[in-house]
């Protein structure tokens, strides 16, 4: 016991009168690095958000550094110093790194700030961990890699116990993973615990000692390292690696010669550039090896700038992607950002018809044969519902049949399984096959090509020329 | 026989299914509901300011409530184009004064009225195409672009006739000209009603068919909406921003027209605070100030509250102070009921 950090016993939370969690039982020990594979999304987030804030239970106790924090019985409760760390992060844009650490955090007792005096005391945090951050810089100028060291840093140092480290290889080059993994090492023998929330199981077995397979808000299993690659976790994995077997390779799949999109001497970050041309029904990976690289890469094909010396090129006719119509955009997290929710379900699903059919706002009988048409495929239902209403899965549907609609050439996508549960990225896979066989061309722009292997055609890596 | 429990088998069930499906459908659009209320307000507002003065339901009053609503309305109507896509207008009320400034100045300098028009119009939409562009193009908050477009048309206004009102818009052109001028916009009546209204209710049919049946209406409600996914749906979004700060403009501009109708020459106030009825007028029909959603419908029903409340307060006698309070109070619940429908937020118990 008094080497644990956190305990979930018996732990049946709801929220709303909706059970997420259901006989809960985690344990993770001192400087333990524990894995936790979510098999589908359900419970994950109220999980979290429960470690942080010790809300109400329905039943069972939660234990945080050798103290009860949190039981159904209890009623007072105060907040955990944990800290989750994922794609979104929690520090202040605008702010310098050791304002960030120091100054922007519960307990900071100092009226007058001294910047010099707080980045001498930072700088033998960073060179224990052996990196080489500014303590001056705003933290709009890191990449994704050092912010996320500066959030360990500010958990470190704010005397948190546990650190939550959710999905970070969906959005951190690989190289970069290893040097977070060793910094995750450092600290957890300084008897820091991690909990790495990941849907990789490379990525779980290359750092966690065991790791607890969660579904439908329960652990089924909690695995010890030497089983993570043995049969239990095979059977686990059969539907998942079966499915992505099918298409690895895509072995003979014979592709037009006509090319849809060429992009000509696209100058990135660090030096790095991009020539590439796409073929007609091609699935084509863009996997940049570095985090700036990345960024830089979205914002030209999202339209965020626009660089001075891009060319893009649909079959020949040099273009502005965001306007063509040719082409479809799908930022991360489309369901989030790619809907319009003030419009009713049917809008949404039109709203990139209207290239083809141009009176389709006018005549109420264009909406009705394309309802028929879809309902087989979305469902009747979901028609009557607002997009608030719909399900993550109807959104994504709506989403796709709204390409579908549109008929494009290509479909641009960034991370399109960031951050998504198993079952997701089986339907995410799935959507997109059937992209693949209308002859749609999918470039899919990622950090992670865990999952989009199985289906490319090419995986084209972009490399940081300097530093 | 009224059918079975699905209602399909009689004609008569299946009139009460279609009835019902149909209520259901207009009730589904968005922003509908909140219209409806507005009209069902406007009803109980009227009515009972009727039976506290029973002069309210003459024929002659409710002529003259239609009458001084049309200005509320096309202002309401251009306010709420940009407030749909989530951004703001305060240059209205100048653009008004800026309008009615000119065309008079004009005319009391011998311009015909349709040159004086004209001239006045393509200042107006310069004014809209410069708002569309620092918002849309530089994307300059909304509240601050417009605030300095607001100074700059107010400012024309004074110089044009420097900084004094007008003398009367017929005295190079002749009264009959400045009559008819007068007539067309405010005195006459065509089929019993005030002009005013026809000519509100004209711009209102145009404009409401372009934002309910159209692409640019399906795109000013995207903007609003989400303006990051209209962007990356192939909507023009500078483009769509300057549209609907035109739409704004035209509106203010015939307003302008109306006022100098009204008084007969040009005033320097004229047009004064009109942003924020335009504002009051959207947002008691439902129209979301935050953007994405709202119904021109609701917007002829915000108006009409507005002008009725005015009318009925002064009806029975209420001071001018106690017109605003009710009518600030109003404007506050209409925003608030929206923003709680938005978020949840109240709806929802507490544990």
């Amino acid at each position: 016991m008094e080497n644990e950090i956190l305990r979930f016993s018996r732990v049946t939370y709801e929220k709303d009168s909706v059970v997420y969690l259901r006989d809960f039982e985690l344990d993770i020990q001192k400087g333990e690095i524990m894995g936790l594979i979510p098999l589908n999304a359900y419970g994950l987030e109220e999980f979290l958000e429960l470690l942080k804030s010790n809300d109400p239970l329905y039943y069972g106790y939660v234990y945080y550094n050798g103290k009860k924090v949190n039981s159904w019985q209890d009623m007072h409760r105060a907040p955990n110093k944990i800290t989750v760390i994922g794609s979104e992060n929690s520090l202040v844009m605008g702010q310098s790194v050791v304002s960030n650490i120091f100054v922007l955090r519960e307990g900071f007792g100092q009226y007058i700030i001294r910047n010099s005096l707080l980045e001498d005391q930072l700088r033998p945090f960073l060179q224990d961990i052996g990196e080489d951050i500014d303590p001056g810089s705003r933290v709009e100028e890191l990449s994704a890699y050092e912010r996320v060291l500066v959030e360990i840093l500010r958990a470190v140092i704010a005397g948190n116990r546990l650190i939550v480290l959710r999905e970070l290889g969906t959005f951190i080059a690989e190289n970069e993973m290893g040097r977070l993994y060793e910094v995750v090492r450092h600290y957890s023998k300084r008897g820091i615990a991690f909990l790495f929330i990941s849907g990789h199981l490379e990525e779980i077995s290359s750092l966690c000692s065991r790791a607890a397979v969660m579904s439908g808000g329960r652990i089924l299993n909690i695995i010890s390292s030497d089983k993570l690659a043995g049969s239990i976790w095979d059977a686990l994995y059969q539907e998942h690696s079966d499915y992505a077997g099918q298409g690895a390779g895509r072995p003979g799949r014979a592709l037009s010669e006509k090319e849809v999109l060429e992009i000509r001497d696209l100058k990135l970050a660090l030096g790095a550039r991009l020539t590439v041309t796409v073929r007609k029904g091609e699935y084509l990976v863009i996997r940049p090896l570095d985090n700036r690289v990345f960024d830089d890469l979205i914002s030209a094909i999202f339209g965020d700038y626009k660089p001075a010396d891009s060319r893009f090129y649909i079959e020949g006719d040099k273009t502005v992607l965001c306007r063509d119509r040719r082409v479809a955009l799908l930022r991360e997290h489309p369901e989030e950002n790619m809907l319009f929710e003030e419009l009713s379900y049917l809008d949404n699903l039109l709203f990139t018809v209207d290239h083809r059919i141009p009176s389709v706002w006018g005549r109420s009988g264009v909406a009705r044969s394309v309802r028929q048409e879809l309902s087989g495929l979305l469902g009747e239902e979901v028609f009557g519902k607002s997009i608030r209403e719909l399900t993550q899965k109807e959104k994504i549907e709506l989403i796709y049949g709204r390409i579908l609609l549109q008929k494009p050439d290509l479909v641009l996508c960034a991370m399109p399984f960031k951050d998504e549960d198993f079952s997701m990225r089986l339907l995410l896979k799935e959507l997109q096959e059937m992209l693949l066989a209308r002859g749609i061309s999918i470039v899919n722009i990622t950090m992670n090509v865990a999952d989009s292997a199985p289906l490319a055609d090419r995986i084209i890596e972009i490399a940081a020329i300097c530093n | 026989m009224t059918g079975d429990k699905r209602g399909v088998f009689t004609p008569a069930g299946r009139c009460e299914m279609n009835n019902r499906k149909g209520i259901k459908r207009i009730l589904a659009i968005r922003g509908m509901g909140a219209a409806i209320t507005a009209f069902a307000g406007l009803i109980v507002i009227y009515v009972a300011f009727g039976i506290l003065n029973p002069k309210v339901f003459s024929g002659q009053n409710i002529l003259n409530l239609l009458r001084s609503m049309s200005k509320y309305l096309l202002i309401g109507i251009g306010q709420s184009y940009v407030m749909i896509t989530g951004n703001i207008d305060l240059s209205i009320g100048s653009v008004v004064g800026m309008s009615a400034m000119l065309t008079a100045t004009l005319m009391t300098l011998g311009v015909p009225p349709l040159v004086a028009m004209l001239i006045s119009l393509c200042c107006g939409l310069m004014i809209g195409v410069i708002n569309g562009f620092l918002v849309g193009k530089f994307r300059l908050p909304p509240f601050i672009a417009t605030l300095g477009t607001m100074f700059v048309a107010r400012g024309i206004g004074y110089m044009v006739n420097g900084n004094r009102n007008t003398d009367n818009i017929g005295i190079k052109l002749g009264k009959e000209v400045g009559d008819r001028f007068q007539d067309f916009f405010y005195y006459g009546k065509t089929a019993g009603i005030y002009n005013t209204f026809w000519i509100a209710l004209v711009i209102f049919i145009a404009l409401f068919f372009l934002l309910s049946k159209t692409r640019t209406g399906r795109h000013i409600y995207a903007i609003g909406s989400n303006v990051d996914a209209a962007r990356l749906s192939g909507v023009d979004v500078v483009a769509t921003t300057i549209k609907t700060y035109l739409v704004s403009a035209f509106c203010s501009v015939v307003v302008g027209f109306i006022l100098c109708a009204q008084a007969g020459m040009g005033n320097m106030e004229a047009g004064n605070t009109y942003e924020m009825y335009a504002v009051a007028a959207g947002v008691i029909g439902g129209v979301s100030p935050l953007g994405g959603s709202g119904l021109l419908l609701g917007t002829f029903a915000g108006a009409a509250v507005w002008q009725t409340l005015e009318n009925g307060l002064n009806m029975v006698g209420a001071q001018v102070g106690i017109q605003r309070i009710v009518i600030g109070v109003i404007v506050v619940f209409a925003v608030l009921a929206d923003a709680v429908l938005r978020t949840g937020n109240g709806l929802k118990k507490s544990k």
